[in-house]
């Protein structure tokens, strides 16, 4: 087994949570996780932190996804992939609040609360400097608390 | 200290990171770890297939642009001032095409392995086609690290000494290998370098077509001066705004990046913080953009809090009124009062807006006019919400599929805002006597709401009634399946 194929299969299961947390797509999901991979193939043995550069090609895979279904004429498709989150997934309401998020305050609060990373990981994955994390996070609380105004 | 919403936030999205869909979560074949590298999926074949269409078409208009009839390479000058092409807008730096048009996309779309490399914060990016050839800008340029695996040529462009890297890795759509032009003046201000990377020709070709549009690219410091007073309003007469999209680059309080759409009988348009919305009609002899039901989206508050984008309270300005002066001068549209508040535009490089397009007329109704205001009667009751479901859907095509569609759309986290939507009749044709094809706004509180439709009513049993196409393609925005059974 090559260096790529067991770093895949350690780091596979982690990566599409991810990606399925930041899109909410399945088949995006995996979409984006493969292109990262297929990415980080050619430069692995020159790459110090594979895991990291894997995180920030996922990131930002599916950010450029998100900013492809902005456009006007796709707007409800965006509202549509948050649909079927809540009628197939049932999702609680803290989810939504967070699948409603804009892209760069999703991307942050999951990668601070489900992937853990300090405050510097997260903005060398993000692309901005760790104090911007820092309010990055607390807007994205913020917006959430006024979202769910009833027990938090 | 973790507070009960942080707490609830790991749990939440603990437990949602395990609905990922795992196919072989522990260990994944090794088979499929080869296909991953080796082979691309069916699906994304089939994708490519037709995302290859589309290149195509750009690869045609882009060609158009590079080569003349003997296939040698367009080396048009760096820009002068009135000679700026296209803008590329987006998040990002902004930057321009000089010369004749060319369309790039922002959008990596359905080619998974564009941009090369990731983007970073502020960094503006878009790609085209120029026959069998992919070229990619990126402003500022990226950073490559292994410059040891290289050969490096330096090369004079007209604004200055750049850099041609050959022998790259192979990279972007299919790996193949890429020529890359690099331009790093060294100033300090940001937007001021920029990559061309070419690839999927010989190295030559690609080395030639990265030079040639290397030497075409418009940095933000390289826009021209924008003088509305250069413009008269009486220059918009031949102006034609349907499927058009624009790039703001310049305003009364200095330079900014937006887009502007015109893609029917709306605009859409973003100030930096938020998308808006409105209707516009063109009076061209007051020279003059009329607008009207505008909605703007929420966004990161009030401009000026947005930091580094205070300028875009102009567009804001500029927008906000009913009638806004419209300049035209050289290729630039100016927005607003040249004394005051205005906004100038320049042709948006990325590809047109679909426009919202009635069919010509067919055969008429025996009584036109009845026709038409029965149907305008019939779709706006229909959108009625609050009229009772049932009172509605004799007004549908197919009743009973259409109630237990309306049914569900209620049960979806959209009907407070579904409700909020007001609908007009713009335009009834009739292409035969039993069918109309119409063209709708939606006006939402909301700018997500698209609001250029065109609907179908059908004559059936001597009434005009929504053709049941049209009802579930608006219910499937929202995630409403029609159920044809019914």
């Amino acid at each position: 087994m090559d260096d790529f194929t067991g770093f895949y299969r350690d780091a596979y299961p982690a990566a599409v949570r991810l990606a399925w947390l930041l899109t909410h797509d399945h088949a995006a999901a995996e979409d984006v996780v493969q292109d990262a991979f297929v990415r980080l193939r050619p430069r692995l043995a020159g790459i110090e932190q594979p895991t990291a550069y894997l995180r920030a090609a996922i990131v930002n895979g599916c950010r450029d996804r998100a900013r492809s279904a902005g456009r006007a004429d796709a707007g409800w498709r965006r509202m549509r992939v948050i649909t079927q989150v809540s009628s197939i997934d049932k999702p609680d309401e803290l989810l939504d609040a967070v699948a409603h998020l804009p892209y760069k305050q999703r991307a942050v609060v999951v990668l601070r609360y489900w992937a853990d990373l300090r405050e510097a990981e997260i903005a060398e994955i993000v692309g901005v400097r760790p104090a911007t994390v820092r309010s990055i996070t607390a807007r994205a609380l913020q917006r959430l608390r006024k979202e769910l105004p009833d027990d938090h | 200290m973790t507070t009960e919403l942080e707490r609830r936030l790991r749990d939440a999205l603990d437990e949602d990171a395990q609905r990922a869909r795992l196919v072989n979560p522990r260990h994944p074949a090794l088979t499929d770890v080869r296909d991953l590298v080796v082979d691309r999926s069916p699906r994304r074949g089939a994708r490519l297939v037709a995302v290859a269409a589309v290149i195509a078409v750009l690869a045609l208009v882009a060609a158009v642009t590079m080569f003349d009839d003997d296939q040698s390479v367009d080396t048009t000058p760096a820009i002068a001032a009135s000679e700026l092409g296209t803008i590329v807008t987006g998040n990002g730096c902004a930057f321009g095409i000089a010369g004749e048009p060319v369309v790039m996309q922002t959008d990596p779309g359905e080619l998974p392995l564009l941009p090369r490399f990731p983007l970073r914060e502020g960094e503006g990016w878009a790609h085209t086609s120029v026959g069998v050839q992919d070229v990619e800008v990126s402003v500022p340029g990226h950073e490559l690290a292994d410059q040891g695996a290289w050969r490096m040529e330096d090369i004079d462009l007209q604004r200055g000494p750049a850099t041609v890297w050959l022998d790259g890795p192979p990279s972007g759509p299919q790996d193949r290998p890429f020529v890359q032009v690099r331009y790093f003046p060294g100033a300090a201000a940001p937007c001021s370098s920029f990559t061309v990377t070419a690839d999927g020709g010989t190295e030559a070709e690609n080395r030639e077509t990265a030079i040639a549009f290397a030497e075409r690219i418009v940095l933000p410091a390289e826009f021209p001066a924008a003088d509305p007073h250069d413009a008269d309003a009486g220059s918009i007469a031949g102006l034609e705004l349907t499927g058009t999209r624009w790039a703001i680059f310049d305003s009364s309080a200095g330079p900014i990046s937006a887009p502007m759409e015109f893609g029917g009988p709306s605009v859409t348009w973003d100030n930096g913080c938020a998308p808006a919305i409105a209707s516009y009609a063109l009076d061209r002899d007051g020279g003059a953009l009329v607008l009207s039901d505008r909605v703007a989206g929420q966004g990161c508050g009030p401009p000026t809090t947005a930091g580094r984008t205070p300028h875009y309270a102009v567009i804001d300005a500029v927008m906000d009124a009913e009638r806004v002066p419209v300049r035209q001068a050289r290729g630039l549209l100016y927005l607003g009062d040249p004394d005051g508040d205005f906004i100038v535009l320049a042709p948006s490089a990325e590809p047109a807006a679909t426009p919202v397009t009635l069919p010509e007329p067919g055969d008429q109704p025996a009584d036109a006019q009845a026709a038409e205001a029965e149907i305008r009667s019939a779709l706006l009751t229909l959108a009625d919400t609050s009229i009772s479901a049932e009172a509605r859907a004799p007004l549908s095509e197919r009743p009973a599929t259409w109630l237990a569609a309306a049914h569900d759309t209620t049960r979806t986290q959209y009907w407070d805002l579904i409700q909020t939507i007001r609908e007009k009749v713009r335009e009834v044709v009739f292409v035969s006597p039993t069918h109309a094809v119409v063209s709708m706004e939606w006006i939402a509180d909301d700018p997500v709401v698209p609001r250029d439709h065109v609907i179908d009513a059908l004559l059936v049993d001597g009434h005009w009634v929504m053709a049941i196409a049209s009802s579930c393609e608006g219910f499937r925005l929202i995630g409403v399946e029609c159920d044809m059974s019914l």
